[in-house]
């Protein structure tokens, strides 16, 4: 049964109505003549091409809307910079820091950009100031790459611009902390400011791996810039308060897991297949299947796969698991810093608990013991931690329990005395980390990576600007940036598809309208890349995830919207009157 | 690269035609309308009109900013829409299409960087079409803050910059002080005798007469008369004698001669003004009175008919005007063939001044005579002060006793023989 509803008609009639409009308007084009004769030759373009590109620029800047921009970003970025709290620690300044300045960056750059291209043709049609390059022997098409590559050259300044300005901020508060913490060192520590400074330096460079496994990166740290020993180094930071401590703590986290570019290995989904298989027929020959005509087959074996992944992905109370990854490729030489890295999710909410040695366990912790390596050969790596449910937390990886192929292995048990039931999340519930590059690359890389959704954002608003005026393809650009922006949302918004169901389940209409909607977010997406959320998390931006991403995004369909643009430019009467 | 050819027409429209259309694709205004054009090398051809007579369209369609509804347009032998036709081709537009955040240096740069002039020959242009035009003090200075004067003197330098084969003028001299005016019709008969092509449109008559070799004059869309400017302004049905300046006795003489022995009318006795405002006037004229079709503006015509003074006149009275118009309403049809295409007009009402000569008159118009060849060549070389030699009507000659009556020197006369 297709019930019709509202949704149904509203997709009809928009889908209805763009394919009049596109039918009439490609008659109305083809059935007038004339249009640009010749002009694709590509021989001597760039000299073209490079003039129409410089006065762009010269436009944007000397028109002040790149001023106006610029200021945006040059004030919202320091003042960003002195007012970030997060969570109150450095970690959490520093993290908050980046991910808005990037975002900011974005966001900005987005505005800037759309409003320029649909603005910087439109208003040379309507001004007729375009008279003046088309009575030159300028192909169309030059005039539009020339455009693109000015408005282009404009984001790619702005961006190195803004990077340059994150990466100070970030800089001055690491300072400003390392500073205050160095201070506290010769304070209460009684250290000389070189030997403060110089401990403080010593966290910021990885130590060998080998050293700190032995004990603490800290304490390893600190005492290999100071040339104690460790005893030494621990009375040391005995003496010191317990604020001062954790700090020194958090600045190394905030080394080794904010300021750095790290790649990810994750567990891969499991192939439950078979199982379903097997359980299907268990249930078909118990009988149990249901009959009502709305379970297919199909249907019920989707239930039947979320319900073993579930199954999976729990660990029930006083339970192990263990998970071999793939892990890093092996690097001779230098050792690699490894992390494990992981969110666990109780089943609920775990109150407070008291131990039979007194102790407490706080509420809305879990207990669990990590042991990492391979078991078979002994000399693995075990840690019991107590921890904050649904939040990240990394465990330190000695370089002697990862395999020489990379091959890691982690087994994770459920030591919670309050019986709760643990999943593990697909995704972000287990991952291996290893380093890759320095923060300092990683930002360098999220300037192409900001770039991308901007190159398409430029496309697209020229091929507005060649057949509308500058308000009307300002506000198309705009709402495809802002529907694109709202994948998320909207999915949910329009109960396009049911929560991790396959597509193969779908039915009918439920099936035709996810895969409609779903191809439209995917025509509109302005790319998957998201280097705010990375490098704040110290994710690394790959290079092959980058190359792919420009080459669908800017390449294909940018690619594809410019050269609709050419085409209707070529056709266009421009001195004729749009009213 | 396109070379021009040596005698190959520059400009060739063939039955242009542009109708306007409105979004619902209906025809609403019909700009230019079955129009024939040819405009060869080396020629200073202009186009004239009233307000919406087509010419700015025609130059917009001969430089691809529009595209003909029929009919076409060619440019170098080429479609206008060819890219490699426009690298011969200057344009000056009417208004200052120009950046207005680039200065003058820049504007021209930018320019000779979109016809791939290397940089040397970029800035020696720049430098000098600067210059040339007068705005050596300002080139630095946003183009925005330029005035109206300056900004079309830059419109005129970056129509330059490519030294154009072609060079299309939309009012030139439109918001330039008389020097300024001068320096570009100086500068168009400079580039003429270089063998460059002209192609010039605007409504100061007395420019396009200055410099223009042909024109054309255009109302509602269509040509109405075309030919050499000297051809076009020349009247056949009067004769005009060019003399020093006589005394009032000779002047006396000459009238009697003329009435009474050659039977003609003297119709004045003055110093010589025709202008080519007064036969754009007419034609404009003759189109409204034939109730052409326009989509520009109509001339303004008198006072309304309930503001004049008197009741509406008849015969008479119609005579009266047409009489005391003097120099006005030339009749078309009067002009020879050959030197002159002009639209075929409807029946002139100018029947009526046939109907008013007397019948000696017309016994004259009758029984047209042979050309005289011996007085009439002595005529035309008498030639004091560089007066234009006479032309004689093919139709009713004059009679060869008057005419050597007239030239006769009298013992009155004191100016030197030719």
């Amino acid at each position: 049964m297709w019930a019709v509803d509202a949704f149904d008609v509203s997709v009809v009639l928009v889908l209805a109505l763009i394919a009049l409009s596109a039918v009439v308007i490609v008659i109305a084009a083809l059935a007038r003549g004339g249009g640009e004769v010749g002009g694709w030759e590509v021989r001597g373009a760039w000299p073209r091409v490079r003039a129409v590109a410089r006065v762009t620029l010269a436009e944007a800047v000397r028109m002040k809307i790149v001023v106006v921009f610029l200021v945006l970003l040059a004030g919202t970025l320091p003042l960003l910079c002195l007012t970030a709290r997060g969570d109150g620690t450095i970690r959490g300044q520093v993290q908050m820091f980046i991910g808005y300045a990037i975002g900011l960056t974005g966001f900005y750059l987005a505005l800037l950009t759309i409003f320029f291209s649909s603005r910087t043709l439109a208003a040379e049609i309507a001004s007729r100031q375009i008279f003046g390059l088309v009575s030159k022997p300028v192909p169309r098409w030059q005039i539009l790459a020339g455009k693109w590559l000015g408005i282009m050259t404009l984001n790619a300044l702005m961006v190195a611009m803004a990077l340059g300005v994150t990466y100070g901020g970030v800089r001055w508060l690491v300072g400003r902390f390392e500073r205050e913490l160095a201070a506290e060192l010769v304070h209460r520590g009684g250290l000389t400011r070189d030997q403060a400074e110089g401990g403080i330096n010593a966290i910021r460079r990885p130590v060998s791996p080998a050293r700190e496994a032995a004990t603490n990166p800290v304490i390893a740290a600190l005492a290999g810039s100071l040339g104690w020993s460790d005893d030494q180094t621990v009375e040391l930071l005995l003496r010191l308060p317990e604020p001062t401590r954790m700090n020194l703590r958090r600045l190394n986290e905030l080394r080794r897991q904010v300021l750095v570019a790290r790649a990810s290995i994750q567990p891969d989904a499991p192939d439950l297949r078979n199982e379903v298989e097997e359980r299907f027929e268990l249930l078909r020959q118990q009988g149990r299947l249901p009959t009502s005509p709305h379970w297919t087959p199909d249907k019920v074996r989707e239930e039947i796969r979320l319900s073993l992944l579930n199954e999976h992905l729990s660990l029930p109370p006083m339970r192990a698991r263990q998970w071999v990854l793939k892990g890093p490729p092996p690097v001779s030489g230098e050792d690699r810093l490894v992390s494990v890295r992981y969110k666990l999710d109780a089943s609920i909410y775990t109150g407070e608990a008291a131990l039979i040695d007194g102790s407490v366990l706080p509420e809305n912790t879990l207990a669990t013991r990590w042991i990492i390596g391979d078991p078979a050969k002994g000399g693995t790596f075990g840690v019991v931690r107590i921890e904050i449910n649904r939040a990240f937390h990394e465990i330190d990886v000695p370089p002697h329990c990862v395999e020489p192929d990379g091959t890691v292995f982690v087994r994770l048990e459920n030591i919670d005395p309050r019986r709760v039931d643990i999943v593990v999340p697909l995704g972000e519930g287990l991952e291996v980390l290893y380093r890759v590059a320095s923060f300092e690359r990683n930002l360098a890389r999220a300037a192409p990576a900001l770039l991308v959704p901007l190159a398409l954002l430029a496309s697209f608003g020229l091929l507005m600007s060649t057949f509308c005026t500058y308000p009307v393809a300002a506000m198309v650009t705009l709402s495809l940036f802002a529907v694109a922006n709202s994948r998320a949302f909207l999915s949910e918004a329009l109960y396009i598809a049911p929560y991790q169901a396959s597509p193969t389940t779908l039915i009918g209409r439920d099936a035709l309208r996810a895969k409609l909607t779903t191809t439209l977010f995917d025509v509109l997406s302005t790319g998957k890349l998201d280097p705010a959320n990375k490098t704040l998390d110290g994710r690394a931006i790959g290079w092959a995830e980058l190359g792919r991403e420009a080459g669908t995004v800017a390449g294909l369909r940018g690619g594809a919207s410019l050269f609709l643009a050419v085409l209707i430019l070529r056709r266009r009467e421009l001195a004729a009157e749009i009213v | 690269m396109i070379a021009p050819s040596a005698r190959s027409p520059v400009v060739e429209c063939a039955a242009l035609t542009k109708v306007f259309q409105d979004f619902w694709g209906r025809g609403r205004v019909r700009a230019v309308d079955d129009l024939e054009l040819s405009i060869l090398p080396g020629e200073v051809f202009g186009l004239l009109g009233p307000n919406g007579s087509g010419k700015t369209t025609t130059i917009k369609m001969l430089l691809g900013l529009l595209y003909p509804t029929r009919g076409y347009a060619r440019v170098f032998d080429r479609p206008p829409t060819d890219t490699r036709v426009k690298a011969h081709i200057g344009f000056m537009p009417e208004e200052s299409y120009l950046y207005r955040f680039l200065n003058a240096h820049e504007t021209l740069d930018y320019y000779g960087r979109l016809f791939r002039l290397d940089r040397r020959e970029r800035r020696r242009r720049t430098e000098q079409l600067i210059q040339m035009v007068g705005l050596r003090g300002a080139a630095r200075r946003a183009v925005g803050e330029y005035s109206k004067g300056m900004a079309r003197r830059i419109g005129l330098a970056q129509a330059l910059i490519n030294d154009p084969d072609l060079l299309i003028l939309d009012e030139p001299t439109t918001g330039l002080d008389p020097i300024g005016a001068r320096q570009i019709k100086d500068l168009i008969r400079e580039l003429a005798r270089r063998g460059k092509t002209v192609l010039l449109c605007s409504h100061l008559l007395a420019d396009v007469e200055d410099v223009c070799d042909r024109v054309a004059i255009m109302y509602g869309g269509r040509r109405q008369a075309l030919g050499r400017v000297r051809d076009l302004l020349s009247r056949q049905d009067v004769t005009q004698i060019r003399a020093t300046q006589l005394d009032e006795r000779t002047v006396a003489r000459l009238r009697a001669i003329i009435e009474s022995e050659a039977g003609r009318r003297v119709l004045a006795v003055e110093h010589p003004t025709q202008r080519l405002e007064d036969l754009f006037l007419s034609i404009v004229e003759q189109a409204e009175r034939d109730r052409l079709a326009t989509s520009g503006v109509e001339a303004a015509r008198g006072v309304s008919e309930f503001l004049s003074a008197g009741p509406p006149g008849g015969g008479a009275e119609l005579l009266e005007t047409l009489v005391a118009a003097g120099q006005d309403d030339v009749s078309a049809a009067a002009r020879p063939e050959e030197a002159v295409e002009t639209r075929p007009t409807p029946v002139p009402r100018f029947e009526v001044l046939e109907q008013l000569t007397t019948e000696e008159h017309a016994a004259a118009f009758a029984a047209p005579e042979d050309r005289p060849s011996g007085p009439a060549d002595e005529t035309e070389t008498e030639d004091a002060g560089g007066p234009r030699p006479i032309r004689l009507p093919p139709g009713p000659a004059p009679r060869r006793d008057v005419l050597e009556r007239l030239t006769q020197p009298d013992e009155q006369q004191s100016e030197p023989q030719a």
